[in-house]
């Protein structure tokens, strides 16, 4: 199977290839979190096509064994790149992420490409006429675009492997998986290539890569975030948001896209709401409590030492009880079976066999769903949020495992939790579907143990508290217990 | 927001498989033999969350939560 790089071309100019940057700069802006690279870029210390060619190179370098990419967009990289060292020239001010490099799912629409949602159907798709809103958002923030990202099949996945594109590795362990479905913006990241990546979630898949990568994601509130020309999957349970390797370019991408937008009906209209600016402001009075009884059970000892850990920096005695949380989550897996399903009838009659046998045959269940089960979950859906919102009036944050384990070696089908065995695809995320089922916000947050591979807290705040959700992200990253490091390779 | 009196059996195996050959006639799915098989078995699961969702008893006035806004 060929890596996804194999085939990546530069869809404006496909004769342009990269040209090496020195060594030195690819390795130390490598390890640049994104707001330092913008506040060099808008200081003018360094040239943003600079940070481009570094990142461009270490791409070039990395991607035979990580195969995060599938699309390089060099040309237009590099012309957005010069426009900024032109603007900086001409004393124009420069936007909040000035020179940053950074790639995007490929479920995101990109102007020139066919969004191909990690399929081999939609490439057969005429190329995208404009760029998703959010795309379009960092870039008016002077980001840098470079490419689209790996990703599950049509984002039916927890396991970053994908049947046609090959399987986006975990830059820490490259037999392990990055977890997915958006894994290959969790093995960019991780693996240094840019700061900063674009991502899905509908039950989990910003979640479960930022654990099982070793860095932070953000899963902001349902309706927050436009979705405006990204390709669905759950319409009902669908959000978009970021992947960094530090709390504060989580906030500063996220600042970066907030506002309305009439090309989404499904964006909930609120005030614009800065994190960043705040950030670090403290998290006294705070009430954090961890997540006790379903969030206790089925994962590694690992996983809950993990939450333990960060617990204990953040002196969070108390244990509270998220009441029927495993039924929240077969809601969710009703509920996206059944919608995920509809999506894809025509092409599940028309091409069966050009999608991946793991997606197709859960699509396949999906047609025979009974739309009484489907009211039922979307009924009991209304029924735990005021549960959770009820629970919200005692605590502010609350505190669970992102995943039930470490990343699994790549191709694993099953293992073993509390003496069952159970598939790993769809169980890799039974603690993210519960809290995404209800739409609230969730910090990722990576814990190192040991020497071993990472695990991941999720740090989940009422509707709309992102802010919360990345202060408390924030104050583990400052007590060393959270941590995001480039991975060597 | 208590257990129902009488609370719907899960549905059988035999019960799925007719669901699943109905609907893969009506969407049209040109099925193979293990494509099948592994359908089946990601159906028994749905069903099994379904039956979990629906034995908690909302009574008939809860709204489904609301996607479409006007």
């Amino acid at each position: 199977m060929s890596g996804a790089l194999d085939g990546a071309v530069d869809a404006e100019n496909p004769d342009v290839e990269s040209p090496a940057a020195a060594p030195d700069m690819a390795a130390s802006l490598a390890t640049a979190h994104a707001h330092e690279i913008a506040a060099a870029v808008r200081a003018g210390t360094v040239p943003a096509r600079a940070v481009l060619e570094a990142s461009l190179a270490r791409i070039a370098a990395l991607e035979p064994q990580v195969n995060a990419f599938t699309d390089l967009t060099l040309a237009r990289a590099r012309a957005k790149a010069d426009a900024i060292d032109a603007a900086r020239a001409e004393g124009r001010e420069l936007g909040r992420l000035a020179g940053v490099p950074f790639a995007v799912k490929n479920l995101f629409d990109i102007a020139g490409l066919a969004t191909r949602a990690g399929s081999k159907i939609n490439r057969d798709l005429p190329p995208a006429q404009a760029d998703a809103t959010l795309v379009a958002r960092l870039e008016a923030a002077d980001a840098v675009l470079v490419g689209g990202l790996n990703m599950g099949e049509y984002a039916y996945d927890f396991t970053g492997e994908n049947a046609h594109d090959g399987p986006s590795r975990n830059p820490h362990h490259l037999g392990h998986m990055s977890g997915g479905s958006s894994g290959g913006s969790g093995a960019a990241v991780a693996a240094g290539e840019v700061p900063l990546a674009l991502g899905s979630d509908t039950n989990g898949s910003i979640r479960v890569p930022s654990a099982l990568c070793g860095i932070f994601g953000l899963k902001p509130t349902f309706g927050r975030l436009s979705r405006a020309r990204t390709f669905p999957f759950v319409s009902a349970l669908d959000h978009l948001g970021p992947f960094a390797r530090c709390p504060t370019d989580l906030a500063l991408a996220y600042d970066a896209m907030q506002g309305e937008d009439p090309d989404d009906p499904s964006l909930i209209p609120r005030p614009y709401a800065p994190v960043g600016p705040r950030l670090g402001e403290g998290r006294d009075g705070l009430r954090i409590a961890v997540a006790g009884g379903y969030f206790r059970t089925k994962g590694m000892p690992d996983c809950f030492a993990a939450v333990d850990a960060a617990a204990a920096a953040l002196g969070a005695d108390r244990i509270v009880e998220i009441p029927e949380a495993a039924r929240a989550r077969a809601a969710a897996y009703v509920i996206t079976a059944a919608e995920g399903a509809a999506l894809h009838a025509g092409r599940l009659s028309a091409r069966p066999g050009d999608f991946d046998p793991a997606v197709r045959d859960r699509l396949i269940a999906g047609l025979a769903i009974p739309a009484a089960w489907v009211i039922a979950a979307q009924r009991f859906r209304r029924h735990f949020r005021l549960t959770m919102l009820k629970l919200f009036e005692e605590v502010d944050v609350i505190l669970a495992p992102a995943t039930p384990c470490r990343a699994p070696e790549l191709g694993q089908k099953t293992f073993v939790l509390d003496g069952e065995t159970l598939l790993v695809r769809p169980n890799l995320g039974l603690f993210t579907q519960p809290i995404s089922f209800i739409g609230l916000p969730v910090a990722a947050v990576p814990v190192w143990l040991d020497d071993g591979l990472p695990l991941g807290v999720q740090v989940i705040a009422p509707p709309w508290r992102e802010d919360l959700a990345l202060e408390v992200a924030h104050a583990l990253a400052e007590a060393g217990v959270a941590r995001a490091p480039v991975a060597q390779l | 927001m208590t257990e129902p009196k009488t609370p719907l059996p899960p549905p059988e195996d035999r019960d799925l498989e007719r669901l699943l050959d109905g609907a893969t006639g009506a969407f049209a799915i040109p099925m193979q033999g293990e494509w099948h098989r592994e359908a089946m078995a990601y159906l028994r699961n749905v069903a099994d969350a379904a039956h979990l969702v629906m034995a908690f008893h909302l009574g008939d006035e809860f709204d489904p939560a609301p996607v479409y806004r006007p």
